[in-house]
């Protein structure tokens, strides 16, 4: 019988050394290595030279720590191999639960005015734009056909407490269906809401914390800011949500509300004002989200548009910020980062759809419109108000669950959309990091492959992953212990060792 | 196992006249044509590349500035750094294709999807 452990003679050099995949780029002056799991390595020019050219001292440092990290081998051992498949085995893991986030759109209805509004929102008096119950049902049975062990339904709009009796039904019907499976095939079920919080009620409050629903607000920054990008009637959107923040606290929790904010050209200027808000209020997670373009944002792009590069300038200082926020005791995460650190640091996968190969469009995420209708993403769905239905995948009153999930759109969807093959990204060090949004490349450069020169996508990741390395690898300690905390999920305390007296 | 040989000329032949359409001449003897488009790929942001076969051993890329009438600083440089760049990718991915297409298979066989 194969022995399960091996002696160290197994492991000592024996032969010339041989590559195992990987791609490089230069990253300040030195080239980074990462292979094909994302484990990466800092070299300077002349190590990178030595390597390629079969040259690097074996008995050098280097040498050592890019064989521990799978970039080259010298033994006939499959050790490297069988390592290499379970990492990469694992940064797959998302393919097998396939659709885990269920968005239900319940209503198209809403009272503020946003000007980066994604989702075309009428008037609060429309209730011909509220799904139906037919169409939440419809819904209902797909998220029972999916998979995946843990789902997330999701409630979004317009204002979807517009549609509270909606929620409340789906939310029932859900949980009473996954009750009577057998316990073998019951699934986690997470509730979240996606609301402005401005229609709130102690009967709605009552009923989330029945059911542990979650709710997840919009807070673009200090006051000023959050009511020049949100405006309503009576101008009181930041004090409506933050009200709505503090009842929600006092009835579920500190912990079940979470904001997100979106990146206008108002708020360029002021990233540290914004952080130090979500610090005011106890946040322990902030997401730099850039603009969407799609919805009112793009017909108000002269307002509230930017370059790429600003978008990067933002985030650099905002994530400066909130590293000594950090330093100084207060504990806040940047979202984004942490999801690309878990991918950097771990081999992980992340459920965040944007940061798949294949994107998350369709096969990780779904949303069932208002009309019955399902697209592929949030962004697919956009695009349709906007009279564009390339992404639609069906509707729920005429198409199986079969024709919605296999049909011919999502085959293309998946094909063109694994960067482990696509143009620019087959190349790239960054492609284990990184995604693929077919959605975005349709919208703004008339491609669901898109070109990768010209990508925002494309050049505000990189942007960022650069940033993030760069940090790691830079001369103060403290941003690699904190991005190891956060890519673990883990307190800085714990990977601090103590000082034993 | 075959040593990558260090490449002591980068190829590239003459920049001509300082025009809109600039001119390149590629040894493909030392950059092949699949390294040629894909340096061509990488910097089609800063330019629209057009090539053309001269002759068995030489391909002519001619390069027209994208929103300027002259191309970037140090352009010519950067081509030939990122031809390097290329050839040295193509050649790593030759060489592990194989362990790779191993890995892959041996991640998914035992995926159980």
């Amino acid at each position: 019988m194969r022995p399960v452990f091996h002696g160290p003679e197994e492991y000592q050099r024996r032969l010339p050394y041989r590559f195992l995949p990987f791609r490089f780029i230069d990253l300040e002056d030195q080239k980074l290595l990462v292979n094909l799991v994302g484990e990466h390595a800092l070299l300077s020019n002349d190590s990178f030279r030595s390597l390629v050219r079969r040259e690097l001292d074996a008995t050098s440092g280097v040498y050592e720590d890019l064989k521990a990290r799978h970039f080259l081998a010298d033994t006939d051992s499959d050790t490297p191999v069988r390592l290499l498949a379970t990492k990469l085995r694992t940064k797959y893991s998302f393919l097998a639960g396939f659709t885990s986030l269920h968005i239900f759109v319940v209503s198209l209805r809403c009272d503020h005015s946003c000007q980066y509004c994604q989702v075309s929102r009428v008037t609060a008096e429309k209730s011909k734009y509220d799904m139906t119950i037919d169409s939440a049902n419809r819904g209902i049975d797909c998220v029972f056909r999916s998979p995946s062990l843990r789902v997330k339904v999701e409630f979004q709009g317009g204002e979807p407490l517009l549609n509270f009796d909606l929620i409340k039904h789906i939310v029932e019907s859900v949980s009473h269906r996954n009750n009577v499976l057998p316990e073998h095939r019951r699934k986690v079920v997470d509730f979240v809401i996606a609301t402005n919080l401005a229609m709130v009620t102690d009967e709605i409050l009552a009923f989330c914390k029945e059911y542990s629903i979650y709710i997840s607000t919009s807070l673009d920054g200090p006051a000023s800011l959050h009511n020049a990008n949100r405006p309503r009637p009576g101008g009181d959107a930041h004090e409506l949500t933050l009200r709505g923040i503090e009842r929600v606290r006092e009835a579920l929790g500190h912990h079940a509300v979470a904001a997100v904010m979106t990146t206008t050209r108002l708020s360029l200027e002021q990233p540290e004002a914004i952080v130090d808000q979500y610090v005011a209020l106890g946040f322990s997670h902030i997401f730099l989200r850039p603009i969407s373009p799609y919805g009112f944002a793009l017909r108000t792009h002269k307002r509230t548009g930017y370059e790429r590069s600003s978008f990067l300038d933002f985030y650099k200082r905002a994530l400066r910020h909130i590293i000594e926020l950090n330093q100084g005791g207060n504990h806040l995460v940047e979202t984004y980062s942490q999801i690309l650190l878990t991918k950097i640091l771990t081999p992980h996968a992340t459920g965040y759809v944007d940061l798949q190969s294949p994107a998350g469009a369709g096969i990780s995420a779904v949303v069932y419109n208002y009309d019955g209708d399902v697209y592929a993403s949030d962004e697919g769905r956009m695009l349709a108000e906007m009279g564009d239905k390339s992404f639609r995948l069906g509707s729920l009153a005429s198409n199986s669950y079969e024709e919605i999930f296999g049909g011919p759109l999502i085959r293309r969807l998946v094909e063109s959309s694994i960067n482990e093959s696509m143009p620019g990204c087959a190349d790239c060090a960054f492609q284990p990091y990184c995604g693929a949004d077919p959605i975005e490349n349709h919208a703004t450069q008339g491609d669901i492959v898109g070109h990768r020169p010209t990508s925002d996508f494309c050049s505000r990741n990189m942007g960022i992953i650069k940033h993030l390395l760069s940090l790691y690898h830079g001369q103060d300690p403290y941003p690699r212990v904190l991005f190891h905390a956060w890519a673990q999920g883990a307190s800085i305390d714990s990977l601090v060792p103590r000082e034993t007296a | 196992m075959r040593r990558m040989r260090p490449t002591l000329r980068t190829g590239l032949r003459s920049v001509t006249r300082m025009v809109p359409d600039q001119h390149l001449t590629v040894d493909t003897r030392v950059h092949d044509l699949e390294t040629i488009r894909r340096a061509c790929y990488s910097m089609s942001d800063r330019c629209a590349f057009h090539l053309d076969q001269i002759d068995e051993g030489h391909v002519r890329v001619s390069c027209q500035p994208v929103g300027s009438d002259t191309l970037p600083d140090g352009f010519v440089k950067t081509f030939e750094n990122t031809l390097i760049d290329f050839g040295i990718r193509a050649t790593l991915a030759r060489e592990t294709a194989v362990i790779r297409d191993l890995i892959y298979r041996q991640a998914f066989v035992e995926a159980d999807l």
